[in-house]
């Protein structure tokens, strides 16, 4: 960078005082932090992404506010690594508009990236170099100041426990390995907004577990925008779990909103030897049951699911109600829905409407 | 600039990583030598007395040379686009606070590296030459190396065109020749120019896009002005086309 253009980029930052990355703040192990703009990490409003014919993003909108962790899941082919490209501005959208930290993703793209710690699926990185040529090289297209550079290397490598692997040439490298350069790569040079598009494919649940425990470490000092079809993994690593479908957002909660759907949602299944139709006329009259659903009626055992106001759990009432009535109790079980549950009632199409 | 030196040197690196590329340098270098030899051993078969007075040779002056090059340069620049493509890491570079100019000029910075690295061990040569008995003219020697580094550029810049637009690296070699050899056989036009259309203009036009009449030119130690703003103004509009055959993935 040539004095004249530094001098150029001190006045743009001046004048611009309220968006964007402030890396001046940053020290070598303090996270890069984002300040003044009262705008989110991330903005994104009304986003169209066609392909010719394809819709392949339908009005998508939404926020994530600094240190936020969102689990992005969906089907394959529902828009997941679109939305990811458009927000890491490899490509543009037909319609709508992406800021990051208050910057525009098109007009300051470059400013943007500088912001931003991006892992692309399948980790598509330089096979050939060894693993710390590798984050020297990305660390110096990310403009990490070169006497921060083998600072900041170090401690990428010790985030993801690939000092071991240093020296060793990136194509001779497990799977395992290769996902955690690539993230280290993601956190060399200290991104505020971490993106990444299905950090745990293709490993064995060892690996898988590693790369989580990773994850877990990343939350206290990014923003991270994380993609994924494995469910689990995002429930555990997760703040806020997106589910798109068909280029749509079909639902958006954060993790205490979750828990509080599948509390509520929480149903009771009963297995009672008795005549189905006064089985089920008796649970209905319990006090707190919304609702009843027969489940069939197999040898004399009616079997019903029953929704109760709020999630209340109704197991002692009702089970005080099928003794008094004298009828065998055969099963009497509570259930709440899973994340894997409700990803297929939203993703299939049956069921469970955006809130 | 601080970019483009980083890709450079990842480039130019990453090229020495494959043993391909020694494998060209070897093959490259004895087709070469072979060829100056040659043209060594015929300039003796003039009697001592025309060698005394000097022989313009014309060691870099086209001929094998230049067919050489033809096929050579796409090998070399095959893999600078393609290969990104193809495995992917073109998102993790775009991603990064890099331009698209910044990128095709560091590309093509490493192969036209890469390309005049080719010509060192043939430099070997010239220290046999230096044993000529005659006097021996330097100057085309060095106006035929200049020439031959400006062609390089052109097809460097050809070729990275091509790996541009595939991901496949072997289409892009075949497509990086054909390019070559469209820029090479156009004094065949030139010909047919003058006898069909009988047309002075098109015949000076065409034989002005004569690359290999340049390329002696500067074998015979004429180094013209235009020739060079030539070889330059094909260079960028090459590198022109690259930049937007990168800018694609954005259209569609």
């Amino acid at each position: 960078m040539s004095k004249s253009e530094r001098i150029r980029r001190e006045r743009r930052k001046s004048s611009k005082q309220t968006a964007g990355f402030d890396r001046s703040k940053a020290g070598p192990a303090e996270p890069t932090s984002f300040h003044g703009s009262p705008d989110s990490m991330l903005d994104v409003r009304n986003l169209t992404k066609r392909y010719g014919e394809t819709l392949a993003l339908d009005d998508l909108s939404f926020q994530v506010d600094q240190g936020e962790v969102v689990g992005f899941l969906g089907p394959n082919g529902a828009g997941k690594t679109t939305t990811i490209r458009i927000l890491t501005g490899y490509i543009p959208a037909t319609r709508g508009t992406v800021r990051v930290a208050g910057l525009d993703v098109l007009r300051e793209s470059r400013k943007v990236r500088e912001g931003i710690g991006y892992l692309p699926e399948n980790v598509p990185i330089y096979t050939d170099m060894r693993v710390i040529e590798y984050l020297r090289f990305r660390a110096r297209l990310k403009k990490v100041p070169s006497r921060e550079i083998p600072s900041r290397i170090e401690e990428s490598l010790d985030r993801c426990g690939i000092r071991e692997v240093r020296r060793k040439v990136i194509a001779n490298l497990s799977r395992g390995y290769r996902q955690r350069v690539g993230l280290a790569d993601t956190l060399v040079a200290n991104p505020p907004l971490l993106i990444l598009d299905e950090p745990t494919s293709g490993l064995d649940p060892n690996q898988r577990r590693e790369v989580k425990r990773l994850l877990e470490n990343l939350r206290d000092r990014h923003t991270v925008f994380l993609s994924s079809h494995i469910l689990a993994e995002v429930e555990s690593v997760a703040s806020r779990v997106m589910i798109l479908n068909q280029g749509r957002k079909v639902l958006d909660y954060r993790v205490p909103e979750l828990e509080r759907h599948f509390r509520e949602s929480a149903q009771i299944e009963v297995s009672i030897r008795a005549g189905s139709q006064e089985a089920a006329s008796e649970l209905r009259g319990i006090e707190g049951v919304r609702e009843v659903e027969s489940l069939g009626e197999d040898q004399g055992v009616a079997r019903f699911r029953i929704s109760t106001e709020a999630g209340r759990d109704l197991r002692e009432q009702i089970g005080a109600k099928v003794s008094a009535r004298g009828w065998p109790l055969l099963e009497l079980a509570r259930r709440t829905q899973t994340l894997e549950e409700l990803f297929a009632g939203v993703t299939i199409g049956r069921g469970e409407k955006l809130p | 600039m601080s970019n483009w030196f980083t890709l450079t040197r990842r480039e130019v690196g990453s090229f020495f990583y494959s043993i391909i590329a020694y494998v060209v340098f070897v093959v490259f270098a004895l087709l070469v030598g072979w060829d100056i030899s040659s043209q060594l051993k015929y300039a003796l078969g003039f009697s001592s007395e025309l060698a005394s007075y000097g022989i313009p040779l014309r060691l870099f002056g086209g001929g094998l040379p230049l067919i050489l090059l033809l096929l050579i340069t796409p090998m070399i620049t095959m893999r600078l686009l393609a290969e990104e493509r193809k495995s992917g890491t073109l998102e993790t570079l775009m991603t990064a606070p890099v331009t698209d100019v910044e990128v095709v000029l560091s590309k093509f910075t490493a192969g036209w590296i890469v390309y005049l690295a080719l010509w060192v061990p043939s430099l070997v040569l010239l220290l046999l030459v230096s044993q000529w008995p005659g006097d021996l003219e330097v100057g085309p020697i060095f106006s035929g190396l200049f020439g031959i580094a400006c062609l390089g550029a052109v097809f460097v810049s050809a070729g990275l065109f091509a790996s541009s637009l595939t991901s496949n690296q072997i289409v892009a070699a075949i497509l990086g020749t054909v390019i070559n050899f469209v820029l090479f056989l156009v004094p065949v036009y030139s010909i047919q120019a003058r006898l069909f259309a009988g047309s002075e203009t098109a015949d000076r036009i065409f034989s002005h896009m004569d690359i290999s009449a340049h390329l002696q030119d500067f074998g015979r130690g004429l180094i013209d002005t235009s020739t060079v703003v030539y070889y330059v103004s094909l260079t960028g509009f090459f590198l022109f086309l690259t930049v937007r055959s990168l800018e694609a993935r954005k259209w569609s």
